[in-house]
């Protein structure tokens, strides 16, 4: 028998490898890489990040002062990352780090599923990466020339990066990891030139992060704090919002969905839908697509109705490989057991804010349903104190007595003749048409004595 | 739409003999597993009450379930819902069905009878799936449907016909439809049989994500006016099943290890009070017998003699 050659090629993980991942994704990747050094370090359990989120208080949350700081840097000709995340350490660096895809002795990590995010993020922007790491205990740094690296393709001998052994940190907070691309590719340099590239990262950092940015970790890109994504959960003045969790499958699974608070975040298309995290990781966010669930049996398509509808759910594991994320992790793999179990139960949670949502729409134009009433009075609050209980369903109860409304919505058509006139009139040449509609109600009431 | 509907205006609870017929069924197969260590007095009892709660009394007098919610979707007769509650025992929610299923508690058993009075409807089916979703181990699931062909015959043969019966069908119904279905599936005949498939495909969607089967057990089919299709099971178990398997064929003759398999037919022949005294004098009979005193087609005296321990009794009570 003889045997075939099966060795991998540099130039597919290097040119095909890196074609379908857009490079905010890569960006993203490296910051897993970073959070997870804050797990290494012990100093961050990403798998419990939920019991935090419901008011648990597993991990120790840092002053302000004592965020580890992750800085993104770029400009069209090179690319920083650096961190103060506790660092790579060298041993692991040189068994595990650069192979492509982890081996079984893995370190701990949360974010860092597939051992692909950092080779492919490097390969995809240029031509040239250095990386500098520095642990408490020891450190290295490397520089690797992709272009020449690449030559040597014939043995799996070749498949090697030097590093060299450096300097540790001298403090715990001085240990972390810089990353810098150089050479980078015409088109990497194109994105990371525009100012557009720069707003819709920063964006997409803070939404991906929103439960960790701004809480235990501080990011900055080119010099600019990320604001975490405010998700505006309310809390119905009387009754409770629906919530789950269950195990399966060595996944620790919750389920929350409650209306959203009317506010300075007011419920809008783009906060509304499902929210879908793994590991505190948000992977999807104001989902409202079939792929959680909208549109297939029996949940119905979301429409604007619908706008005021939140959810979470949130994975967690301690192996990261057991959750339901795609290899971008910025989307989930639908036939995954443990998805499929959960977008179940979210049909059936949703629901009674569904049908809340729907009574809000009434067949009488002339009544104003309760259910707005009570919509427009849900209070902002934080998803710990919306959960009390092990397991509840959505239920509200009108806020004034027997649930009856003391206001009756008053509709009528008028000339645009006669609006203007009243506008010339009280030369408010601007005022709305409700506005005005108002204005001579109360003046009405006040001329007849009657308010 | 709500699939409730206003059934309260649609005809009087009180005398719909085939419909009490299948209640009394129902208890009796309940009764049955009672004596097979399914603790049904402390099952949850969830249904639509509407103004007559007729259910929900007979399962607290008869199997003594005392944890009873009515649903009612309806929100003009709030009052008069609440007015017509036979005991205090019974919890009524305004709200519509779907959204109180997903608030079974998961720790409790449930009977849950979606007793519609409508044709199938998307809003229904879906409120079916949720509800094989939510529905603990061991717990009971009943559905009553209206298995008239949707539309009006006034509207022309054009508009009421097998085709566009299955149009309708497409429309509400699409995601449960099987390999194979075809116009045939709709004619008049097959109705009750298509229904209890969609039904069945519906709970059977329900339950996918879950380490539990559902257990047939009834099927009815009756017309106290409408032509009505009930079917219902368990949540359960093979072990479950093997129990159930167990209960005398010919104690529970009505029951169906097949819901989508020929419904029992709930046949209420018409007879006077004093018809019924001399019949049910003569009650069990063998077969080919017949009253001497009047006449009586022998297809009506079988079906009498079917049905005749659950035959409810009416009679004018002056208030």
């Amino acid at each position: 028998m003889e045997l075939a050659n099966a060795y991998p090629k540099k130039r597919f993980f290097i040119q095909m490898f890196t074609r379908d991942i857009p490079l905010m994704d890569c960006v993203l990747d490296l910051i897993d890489n970073c959070v997870d050094g804050l797990a290494r370090t012990g100093s961050l359990e990403m798998h419990m990040i939920s019991d935090d989120i419901f008011g648990k208080k597993a991990n120790r949350v840092p002053s302000k002062s004592d965020h580890p700081h992750i800085r993104v840097k770029f400009n069209a000709r090179s690319f920083t990352i650096s961190d103060n995340c506790g660092g790579i350490d060298y041993d692991y660096a040189l068994e595990d780090v650069f192979n492509f895809g982890h081996s079984t002795k893995r370190s701990k990590e949360y974010l860092g599923v597939y051992g692909i995010g950092m080779k492919r993020a490097m390969f995809k922007m240029g031509d040239r990466f250095e990386i500098q790491s520095k642990t408490v205990d020891n450190g290295f740094s490397c520089t690797l020339d992709v272009p020449e690296w690449m030559k040597k393709d014939s043995d799996i001998k070749d498949w090697t990066i030097p590093l060299n052994p450096g300097p540790k940190a001298r403090t715990s907070r001085s240990a972390g990891t810089t990353i810098t691309v150089t050479k980078l590719k015409k088109n990497v340099a194109d994105l990371l030139s525009s100012r557009q590239f720069e707003g819709n990262l920063s964006k997409a950092v803070g939404r991906v992060y929103a439960f960790l940015v701004e809480k235990y970790v501080r990011i900055s890109i080119n010099g600019v704090d990320v604001k975490a994504f405010s998700i505006p959960v309310g809390q119905p003045q009387k009754g409770k919002t629906s919530y789950e969790k269950f195990q399966h499958d060595g996944v620790k699974v919750r389920i929350l969905a409650t209306l959203s608070s009317p506010g300075k975040d007011r419920p809008t298309k783009e906060n509304s839908g499902w929210y879908i995290a793994c590991n505190g990781r948000l992977i999807l966010v104001a989902d409202t697509s079939e792929v959680t669930g909208w549109g297939v049996k029996p949940m119905p398509i979301w429409v604007p109705k619908f706008t005021s509808f939140i959810g979470f759910v949130f994975f967690e594991s301690i192996d990261a490989l057991a959750l339901p994320w795609t290899t971008t992790k910025r989307g989930v793999n639908r036939e995954s057991a443990v998805y499929r179990k959960a977008i179940s139960r979210m049909a059936v949670l949703a629901r009674p804010i569904l049908s809340f949502c729907n009574r809000k729409y009434g067949p009488d134009a002339d009544q104003e349903p309760i259910e707005r009433e009570i919509a427009k009075q849900m209070e902002p609050t934080t998803i710990a104190k919306l959960v009390k209980k092990a397991s509840t369903a959505f239920e509200v109860r009108a806020p004034k007595e027997n649930g009856k409304k003391t206001t009756v919505r008053v509709q009528y058509d008028a000339k645009v003749s006669e609006i203007d006139k009243i506008r010339k009139h009280l030369r408010k040449s601007r005022m709305g048409a409700s506005k005005i509609g108002r204005h001579t109600f109360d003046y009405f009431l006040r001329q007849e004595g009657l308010k | 739409m709500s699939p409730i509907g206003k059934s309260h205006e649609k005809v009087h609870y009180e005398f719909r003999p085939a419909k009490q017929v299948e209640r009394r069924m129902l208890l009796h197969a309940l009764n049955g597993l009672r004596d097979l260590g399914y603790p049904i007095a402390t099952y949850e009892y969830t249904g639509l009450g509407s103004i007559y709660f007729i259910d929900f009394v007979l399962f607290h007098r008869y199997l003594g379930l005392s944890k009873m919610t009515s649903v009612e979707g309806d929100s003009d007769v709030k009052k008069r819902v609440d007015f017509n509650r036979p005991y205090k025992l019974i919890n009524i929610v305004h709200d519509d069905i779907a959204a109180q299923i997903a608030r079974l508690s998961p720790e409790r058993r449930h009977i849950l009878w979606l007793d519609f009075d409508s044709i199938l409807t998307e809003d229904l089916l879906d409120t079916v799936q949720l509800a094989a979703t939510q529905l603990s181990m061991e717990s009971i699931l009943l559905i009553t449907v209206d298995a008239e062909p949707p539309g009006r015959p006034q509207d022309g043969l054009k508009k009421w016909n097998p085709t566009a019966w299955m149009r309708h069908f497409r429309l509400e119904a699409e995601p449960f439809f099987w390999q194979g279905i075809s116009r045939r599936d709709f004619i008049r005949e097959s109705l009750p049989i298509t229904n209890a498939r969609l039904l069945q495909n519906a709970i059977n969607q329900g339950l996918r994500e879950r380490e539990a089967r559902f257990i047939d057990m009834f099927s009815f089919f009756y017309a106290d006016g409408h032509r009505m299709l009930s079917i219902g099971g368990m949540i359960g178990t093979e072990a479950d099943l093997r129990k159930i398997q167990t209960l005398d064929k010919n104690e529970y003759f009505f029951m169906r290890n097949d819901v989508a398999g020929d419904p029992f037919l709930i046949r209420v022949p018409l007879v006077t009070r004093k018809e019924r005294h001399y019949l049910d004098q003569n009650m069990p009979c063998q077969k080919g017998w017949s009253p001497s005193p009047f006449e009586m087609k022998p297809e009506d005296v079988d079906d009498y003699m079917t049905i005749y321990r659950y035959y409810p009794a009416y009679t004018e009570m002056l208030l």
